[in-house]
């Protein structure tokens, strides 16, 4: 059985229906079943909308757990799981997944795995691909317990489109769990947004912006991505940005999938701190910048054009 | 009496290592010797700060240093001693090849009971190098210990941790108990101190402890037999240089044409 | 009767004593000796503070030594380094010693009744001499009172009010020399008055104004206005800038005449040695270092020069000498004491005195201050009385750097970055070999016969990893493979010479590069090595001698202009462009090279134009003393201020011999927007230019 684990909720999160993908493919190659899990207030909900996936069966957990603490959710995931008799778990490799998947695989007796980005079956084992060495190279793994615990990174797969259908929905009582950890503070909202290093997204800026309005428009389309604003020293420099923001040799190291160099020459300095960055997307009126040569997608064009229409185009493809 | 920390920590390649230079050896499962040099891991350094400054703050009364590794990891073990962690362990594992997070999340915590005392054990998130994420979260397993990831800092209030995380929208205060296991994040705030230079210099003298597998118990099959996983081979993305131009005239066009472009490369 | 006049001439002298009641004898001798005796005593604490410094020696080769003072004290050929000042200095300087030896004549004249004071000596030297130099004092004077007062010339601010007291001392000796004289000359109706013109007309001045016993009194009055004044000056001297008259041509004998603007070496085997490391206290100050403290005139010429300050950064050398200086001074007691416990070998008491006094660094001198620097040596170069001002700034980096862990976040990385990778370059995307991969570049290890190499090119951390120079390096390549040298590179054997390591004060690292990299020369016996970078060059050329690393270091501009003339290179007199040259600190102030690089410029047909701060006043770039690596966000930004000057000269490329120089340069001109229509190009890329220029013109022709 290739389970599905979630938090619950109306809608299944693209993260979801990537992880939908996966499943699929692993349980045509292997003949076997695809079963989702939720465990979280509204559980019940997500399990119900995941026979929209073609998912047959599911358990629900309803957990309310005030505490906030990571320890009820990963107990109750794997109650769920033995119940679903699960040979492979899928999580999104996302907050709740990093911290969870380990310790489940543990509980489980399984073997653990994280940020996969393919998959695959040869001579009946499944082969996971994972980046390693920061993104360096890709290493094919062979997990040798069961259940194998797998964290799924974000974007590796196409999430699977929504169709008809109805799953046979087991709603379990949660376990209770006595835990010494307890949220005694949150900060609401995400303010901040993600931090520089960690992003997957990085909108950043240079002295073509021209002014510190032109930040507010990057900050419009990181929050979109869910990415966080970065600068060159150049702009720094200028005071448009903090001196935190800098990307570069003497600023921050950045390994974000996409990073956005707009109105960035792309001088050596600033180049180095984007070295990890999967994809440079250039966005500069001048098409002989250096920037484009490390460029994987480049536009030619004013930014105060592109960047309100892209912004536009973004909040479209979300919506 | 204050804590006794552990702190988990990794040697790793060089993780500059620029992507041109990275090669893999004739096994295929590993990067070529040589290519780099090798530095205490990122994380792990933002863990063995997150223990100083409990120590610093009188909150800590010990930090103890582990690590699995051969004897080259007694460098790193020195630069924490020169940062002033307490005590040094290496357990030998010269002979025991690429040992998984399983294997050596049961070798650590195995040394962390034979350390005894301890309190809190710190690691970091994952390894620079490997990028498992794994050995914190099975060590806290393992030991039945709660674990509270992605700290960035620590402080004791009366007997209860008070750790600032990484929440899942932003950050969040979350209260333990010790015995605790934590993982760190990085944050402005735990950047590995430097180290004065006499420190540095009397690192240089003082002992490690050497503990080898068979000292806590784990007889080579039975390390074998830990084993999650096995790497089959190793490869090297192929990283396209070239620049897509996306032209046209029309702004609307050309952040459509972006657009679907990011998510054909898979990049949104 | 001109016999007669003749004769009377030669006898010739003056009452010494005219008008005075014994009671003012007693006054002037009474105070004449307290205020020798305060003199003296000021000097001596002066001299104890000194003597709390760590050995050093420098009273080797005396006469040069001498030279230097003689140059300095009585030519006063420091001061040239500014004319209005200087001239100023120079006027007051010489009168004041002229009045001074005329002082001391009637001293041997009358109190030792040794009669010198007569005849034409007393006339052309006693009389007309010394009354001309009181007014040439004046002059000076005043011109000293409007750069302060009137046009307030920045480098005086922050001046002593004291200063001003001084200054108003001199107006009272002087106002009232010259109606002491000049009654007496019309009083005593002395024939010789016309000899003292400005003192006669100063007597018939007051003469016409009272009668004979008002003038009596006046005199009186005057004489001991001018006696106290002076006595009170004489006591002031070693407490005010004044001690500069007694400790500048101390300071210059004592100079540096070796290898300036580096620290000594630290032996890190040594225990006692690096207990403390740099400076944290005096005590750790040579005797030389706390001297230099005492010696500073207060001119403010350093703060002119200073790049960091220009560009209103936290530093002015100025300050830091004076800083140090009213420290030490308002803590003497305490240092003192300290220093006779440790005499006494009292440890504990040492240490428990020493215990309530802060580290120089950074509670005298700030962090930001320290860092601020970027070691060019502009201070040093223009300091009359030869402060090293360098080395104490190392010194007082090494201890935040080394003993208190704090250092800008950069150049911690720059720092970790040579311990693990020994290079200081951040994200590098290339190894160290392979800029030459597609080169003909012979490596050391490889060569069988070390002997058959002419020389090693030294090719540093910068152009090895950065894409943008790395083209120095090849341009160098091909230049040095035209003319047939035989060179070779140490390859992957080369680590950074400890540079940057060096000048942000982390000593220990520099210690271990450099001792690894004296090793790997010494082992390959390698001889003479030539370098684009003046880094390089500095360090294994002169800082590597203080580990006994002794290499023959050659510039490239140096080396490149020894291939002409040896004519191994025949340049083609081609670059018709418009170029001004930017003298790199560590090329030009630290080694001396200033010529070469314009020669072969002018050979290469350039239209040269020189910038206003060139040769030895050359503006640093910014870039030196570990600024490559991290961002000093306080005040303006130097490349900016260096790249103007360069494009107000309108010259269509700047032409730089120093890596660092060149990333500031474009990132300067980037910043003023000039990056299109000016370029920066290093030396021997134009060198390299105009030679592929030639030999792309001579091709077809051969067919
Ligand atoms: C020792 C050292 C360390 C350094 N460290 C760093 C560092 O850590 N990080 C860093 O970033 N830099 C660093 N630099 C500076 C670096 O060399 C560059 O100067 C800097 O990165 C330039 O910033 P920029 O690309 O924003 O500005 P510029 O180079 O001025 O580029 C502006 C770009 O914007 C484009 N543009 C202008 N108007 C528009 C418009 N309307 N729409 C679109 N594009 C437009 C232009 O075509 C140009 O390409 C360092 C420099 C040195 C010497
Ligand atoms: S060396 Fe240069 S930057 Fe440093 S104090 Fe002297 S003049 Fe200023
Ligand atoms: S250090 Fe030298 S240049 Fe600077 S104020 Fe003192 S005497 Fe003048």
């Amino acid at each position: 059985m290739i389970v599905i684990a979630g938090r619950g909720g109306q809608e299944l999160s693209r993260a979801q229906r990537e992880l939908v993908t996966v499943a699929r493919r692993l349980a045509g190659d292997l003949g076997s079943q695809v079963a989702y899990l939720a465990v979280g207030p509204e559980a019940e909900a997500a399990a119900r909308r995941a026979g929209a996936f073609g998912i047959g069966r599911a358990v629900a957990i309803e957990l309310n757990d005030a505490s906030g603490a990571v320890e009820p959710i990963i107990e109750n995931l794997a109650q769920g799981a033995r119940r679903l008799g699960a040979s492979v778990v899928l999580l999104a490799a996302d907050h709740l997944g990093v911290q969870a998947g380990p310790r489940l695989a543990a509980r489980l007796g399984g073997s653990a795995l994280n940020d996969a980005v393919d998959v695959r079956v040869e001579d009946g084992r499944v082969i996971w691909t994972r980046p390693v060495f920061g993104g360096k190279a890709l290493a094919d793994v062979v997990l040798r317990r069961s259940p194998a615990v797998v964290t799924v990174r974000s974007g590796a797969f196409e999430a699977a489109e929504e169709g008809a259908g109805e799953a046979a929905v087991d709603v379990l009582e949660a376990v209770a769990v006595d835990t010494a950890v307890r949220v005694v503070q949150r900060e609401e909202g995400r303010q901040e947004g993600p931090r520089l290093e960690e992003a997957r997204v990085v909108v950043s800026g240079g002295r073509g912006l021209g002014g510190p309005e032109g930040f507010q428009r990057l900050a419009e389309l990181a929050e979109l991505l869910g990415g966080a604003v970065g600068a060159s020293l150049a702009a720094v420099d200028e005071g448009w940005a903090p001196p935190e923001w800098q990307v570069g040799q003497t600023g921050k190291m950045v390994a974000p999938d996409v990073y956005f160099a707009v109105g960035i020459s792309g001088a050596s300095q600033h180049l180095a701190g984007i070295s990890g960055a999967k994809a440079v997307v250039a966005i500069n009126k001048n098409p002989d910048a250096p920037i484009f040569k490390v460029a994987r997608l480049g536009v030619v064009m004013e930014y105060e054009k592109l960047l309100p229409a892209l912004i536009e185009a973004v909040k479209r493809e979300l919506a | 009496m204050g804590l006794h920390v552990a702190v988990l920590i990794k040697q790793v390649l060089d993780p500059e290592v620029p992507a041109a230079r990275f090669q893999i050896d004739a096994s295929g499962k590993r990067p070529a010797a040589g290519i780099a040099g090798e530095v205490l891991g990122p994380y792990e350094r933002n863990a063995l700060e997150v223990a100083l400054q409990l120590k610093d703050a009188g909150a800590a009364e010990k930090v103890s240093v582990i690590t699995a590794d051969g004897q080259e990891a007694v460098e790193s073990l020195r630069k924490a001693l020169a940062v002033r962690a307490d005590q040094a362990v290496l357990v030998d594992t010269s002979g025991h090849d690429d040992l998984d997070p399983a294997q050596t999340a049961e070798i650590l915590a195995r040394a962390v009971e034979k350390l005894g005392g301890v309190d809190l054990v710190v690691a970091g998130r994952q390894a620079g190098d490997w990028d498992h994420g794994q050995v914190g979260y099975l060590v806290a397993e393992r030991l039945g210990w709660p674990c509270v990831s992605l700290v960035q800092r620590a402080e004791l209030d009366g007997g209860v941790l008070r750790l600032t995380r990484q929440g899942p929208d932003g950050r969040e205060v979350v209260e333990a108990r010790p015995p605790l296991v934590v993982t760190v994040t990085n944050d402005e705030r735990n950047v590995l101190r430097l180290p004065r230079v006499q420190d540095l210099m009397a690192s240089r003298r003082q002992p490690i402890t050497q503990w080898s597998p068979a000292d806590l118990g784990l007889d080579a099959a039975a390390l074998a037999d830990l084993a999650g996983g096995e790497v089959l081979r190793l490869r090297i993305p192929e990283r396209e240089s070239q620049c897509e131009f996306i032209s046209g005239d029309d702004p609307a066009e050309v952040a459509a044409t972006l657009v679907r472009r990011l998510k054909e490369l898979k990049l949104l | 009767m001109t016999w007669t006049l003749a004769q009377a001439a030669s006898e010739a002298t003056r009452e010494v004593q005219w008008n005075t009641v014994p009671a003012m004898i007693w006054l002037m001798y009474l105070s004449a000796a307290a205020a020798l005796a305060v003199c003296c005593y000021g000097f001596w604490r002066r001299l104890r503070i000194w003597r709390l410094g760590k050995p050093e020696i420098r009273w080797d080769q005396p006469w040069r030594r001498l030279k230097l003072v003689f140059r300095a004290a009585l030519l006063q050929a420091n001061l040239f380094r500014d004319r209005i000042a200087g001239f100023m200095h120079i006027s007051m300087y010489f009168s004041f010693m002229l009045l001074l030896v005329g002082t001391m004549v009637v001293a041997i004249h009358h109190d030792l009744g040794i009669p010198i004071m007569r005849g034409y000596f007393y006339l052309y030297f006693q009389s007309l001499v010394l009354d001309l130099a009181g007014v040439w004092f004046c002059v000076g004077l005043i011109i000293a009172l409007w750069r302060r007062y009137v046009i307030r010339v920045p480098r005086l601010e922050h001046g002593n009010p004291v200063d001003g007291l001084i200054l108003a001392a001199f107006f009272v000796i002087v106002a009232s020399g010259y109606p002491v004289e000049g009654i007496r000359l019309v009083v005593t109706g002395d024939i010789w008055a016309l000899w003292s013109p400005f003192g006669y007309l100063t007597g018939l001045a007051l003469a016409s104004i009272w009668d004979e016993p008002t003038l009596l009194v006046i005199h009186r009055v005057m004489w001991v206005a001018h006696m106290l004044s002076w006595h009170v000056l004489l006591a002031a001297v070693p407490f005010t800038k004044l001690a500069h008259l007694v400790t500048s041509p101390l300071n210059i004998f004592f100079a540096n005449l070796e290898a300036r603007s580096i620290p000594d070496p630290v032996n890190f085997e040594d225990e006692q040695a690096v207990a403390v490391l740099g400076i944290r206290t005096p005590f750790e100050m040579t005797w030389k270092q706390l001297m230099d403290l005492d010696a500073c005139t207060e001119c403010g010429l350093c703060q002119s020069q200073c790049p960091a300050y220009a560009e209103g950064k936290p530093l002015s050398p100025k300050r830091v000498i004076l800083d140090l200086r009213d420290h030490i001074r308002a803590n003497a007691d305490r240092y003192l004491a300290a220093g006779r416990a440790r005499a006494a070998g009292q440890q504990d008491v040492f240490e428990q005195i020493m215990a309530e006094m802060p580290p120089l660094a950074p509670d005298v001198i700030k962090a930001e201050t320290l860092w601020a620097c970027t070691t060019c040596r502009a201070c040093e170069n223009i300091c009359p009385v030869e402060i090293e001002h360098v080395p104490l700034i190392l010194q007082l980096r090494q201890n935040l750097a080394m003993e208190q862990a704090q250092m800008p976040e950069g150049v911690a990385e720059a720092v970790q970055g040579l311990e693990v990778r020994q290079h200081p370059i951040r994200g590098a995307t290339t190894g160290r070999t392979d800029w030459y991969r597609d080169l003909p570049v012979r490596v050391m290890a490889e060569v069988e016969d070390p002997e058959e190499i002419e020389i090693l090119y030294w090719v540093g951390c910068a152009a090895a990893y950065d894409e943008r120079l790395q083209r120095i390096a090849r341009a160098l390549v091909r230049v040095m493979n035209r003319a047939g040298v035989r060179f070779a590179v140490l390859g992957d054997e080369e680590q950074c010479t400890g540079d940057v390591a060096r000048r942000t004060g982390n000593e220990f690292h520099y210690d271990m590069l450099a001792r690894a990299n004296i090793e790997t020369l010494q082992r390959y016996k390698v001889k003479r090595i030539v370098a684009h970078c003046p880094h390089c060059l500095q360090t294994l050329g002169s800082d590597y001698r203080q580990l006994g690393g002794f290499f023959e270091v050659v510039h490239h501009t140096q080396f490149v202009q020894e291939l002409i003339d040896s004519g191994r290179l025949q340049l083609p007199a081609s670059l018709k462009e418009k170029i001004t040259y930017h003298d790199p600190c560590y090329l030009g102030r630290y080694n001396g090279v200033f010529d070469e690089p314009r020669a072969v410029l002018d050979r290469l047909g350039v239209e040269r134009v020189e910038m206003t701060r060139a040769g030895r006043r050359s503006f640093c770039c910014g870039a030196g003393g570990g600024h490559a690596f991290f961002e000093d966000h306080a005040g303006g930004k130097i490349n900016r201020n260096r790249v103007e000057e360069a494009v107000a000269t309108g010259a269509g490329t700047i032409c730089t011999a120093c890596p660092f120089c060149l990333q500031m340069m474009e990132d300067g001109l980037r910043s003023v927007g000039a990056a299109e229509q000016v370029a920066v190009k290093d030396f021997v890329e134009l060198v390299d230019e105009a030679l592929a220029a030639a030999e792309a013109q001579q091709e077809p022709a051969a067919l």
